[in-house]
Order: structure tokens, then sequence, then C-alpha cells
């Protein structure tokens, strides 16, 4: 879901920094004055975890592949505030070292996969933790659904805006996009269900203090 | 005995290249979701300015080495940050 450059309308993806820096400014602040500096090691860990795990696409149907988005999991991990600050560092290196995403584009990566899949996944799995893993999986897919939905308005926003020039049509990129994500947020839910579950049987104490983070 | 960030960074390396041939077998080659939606659109394919310095690389072990190399890009600069914030911390206190 790596936005690539010259996809997007120039008004785009100028709003796409413009929404999206602040926000994680805040986030990486808040980051810094309220996180327990013992869990900083295990939030550099679990960012170097969420990188490879996006190396590692899966098919998906129809001989399309997705990959991990990891925000569901940071936040069920380290609370939505680290979660955005975790998700950035990924997006940025893989953007900046490898290639993966435009650098003009970084902006709307950073907005989609960082602000919207941690904040949509806080607000699911803050809402309902009767059951854990039913709200786990639910966050998940549904961090990957809005984050999908969120790039295919920006890709029919320039469509829009350049009259056909840059983005896609509404008509393709909603319906595409929505479809190939609901899908691949199925297995984001099994993956993330299935390391969080992990992890609550060998490291009860992480679980529990992410779980302290999201209730904040 | 507590274990160190470097035993955790080791079993993802581990479990990374347990799992790189099945992406290999299965995903290599094929397009994303945001690709694929590009292509039923026929959407704009610009050239980038900007030349990222490495790729995921072309083989199991080019990305075996680059995505290695990438999780302690990511550790190390999220480990930095880290130094920062306590450093500013310090400072206010």
């Amino acid at each position: 879901m790596h936005i690539p450059d010259g996809l997007m309308d120039p008004a785009v993806w100028v709003i796409g920094f413009v929404v999206a820096v602040p926000i994680l400014f805040v986030a990486f602040r808040r980051l810094g004055r309220e996180t327990d500096e013992d869990r900083m090691p295990f939030m550099a860990v679990l960012a170097a975890g969420i990188f490879v795990a996006q190396m590692l696409n899966f098919p998906v149907a129809g001989g399309t592949t997705g990959h991990l988005i990891g925000a569901a999991l940071a936040v069920v991990l380290v609370g939505p505030v680290a979660a955005m600050a975790v998700l950035t560092v990924v997006i940025v290196i893989q953007s900046l070292f490898f290639g993966d995403g435009g650098i003009t584009a970084l902006g709307l990566n950073l907005l989609n996969m960082a602000v919207v899949a941690s904040l949509v996944s806080s607000l699911v799995y803050g809402a309902s933790k009767r059951n854990m893993k039913s709200s786990i999986f639910a966050a998940s897919w549904l961090s990957v659904f809005l984050a999908a939905f969120a790039a295919a308005m920006e890709l029919s926003a320039s469509f829009l805006i350049s009259g056909g020039t840059y983005g896609i049509t509404p008509f393709i990129a909603l319906p595409a996009m929505l479809g190939y994500n609901a899908v691949i947020g199925v297995a984001e839910g099994i993956i993330t269900v299935g390391i969080w579950a992990f992890i609550s049987q060998v490291a009860p104490e992480i679980a529990k203090a992410g779980n302290e983070e999201v209730a904040q | 005995m507590k274990r160190g960030p470097a035993t955790y960074l080791a079993a993802i390396a581990v479990v990374f290249a347990i799992l790189l041939p099945l992406y290999y077998m299965f995903s290599y080659g094929k397009n994303d979701s945001l690709e694929r939606t590009i292509e039923q659109g026929n959407g704009a394919q610009g050239n980038s300015t900007y030349n990222a310095p490495f790729s995921y690389g072309g083989s199991y072990l080019e990305s075996l080495v680059f995505g290695i190399l990438g999780m302690v890009f990511v550790f190390a600069v999220f480990y930095a940050l880290f130094l920062v914030m306590r450093k500013r911390r310090m400072r206010h206190e």
C-alpha cells in the first residue's frame, strides 16, 4: 500500500504532508515526555520487526499480494502514540533507503499507515475489550480497510483535481482498493492476533503495558 | 535471565529467514493491492526524482541481507531517537 512518486496530484500530496506532519510531531513530543524509558528498546525492536514483516508479501485473491501494516499490532503492544512513532520510522526508512513508497508521497503514506491505521486501531481496540482476540482482529481489519479507503480517496481526489492526469477514477479506485484490502485485512487480523497471543504467553507484562497505554 | 534487544533482533532475523522462501514461492513479482488498482485504472506511473540507495533485492540472499540491514537501520534510528529524548528529558529535570 505504499504510494509511489508521480501517481498523486501535487495538491493532494502536499495536503498529505500538511495533515500528517503536525499529528506525528505531537505524537513524538508526547512519546518523549510521557513514555516509560524502559519500554523504548522494545519499541525499537517492534519497529524493526514491522519493517521485515512489511517485506513479506502474502498472496490474496486473484494473483494480488498484500502485506502486514502492523499498526494494530503496535497499538495493542505499545499504545497509539508510540505506534504512530514506530510506523513513522519504518515508513521513512522504507522510502529514503529502499525506495518503497515515493518521497513526494511520503506524507500520504504516513497519513494512511501511521496516522489513520493507528488511530482506527486504537479507537476500535479501546472501545471493546470484552473478548481481546475479537477486539484485536476487528481493530486490525478496520485499520487496513480504512487506510485503504484513505488511499482510494486520495487516488480519486488526484484524478478529479487533475482532470485524469494523476490518480485513478473513483469508480475503479474505491471498489478495487476496498475489495483487495478487505481480504488483506483478514490476514492482518489473523497475524496480529497470533503474534499478540504468543507475546501474551511468553511476556504477559508487555501485553499488559500495551493495554494500559491504550486505556490512557 | 533478562534478554537484551540484540537477542530479539536475532530471533526476528531467524523468523524472517525462514519465511522469506515462502514470499519467493508465492508472492515475488506479483502486484500488491495498490499496484493492481493502478494497473486496472491505467494510473500515471511518473518517474521519481529520488533514487534510493538500496532495494529489497531480487533473490533470497539479497532480500535477506537488505531485510536485516533495514531492520538494523530501523532499530538504530528508533534507538537514537530514544537517546535524544532521554537527553532532553534529563535536561528538563
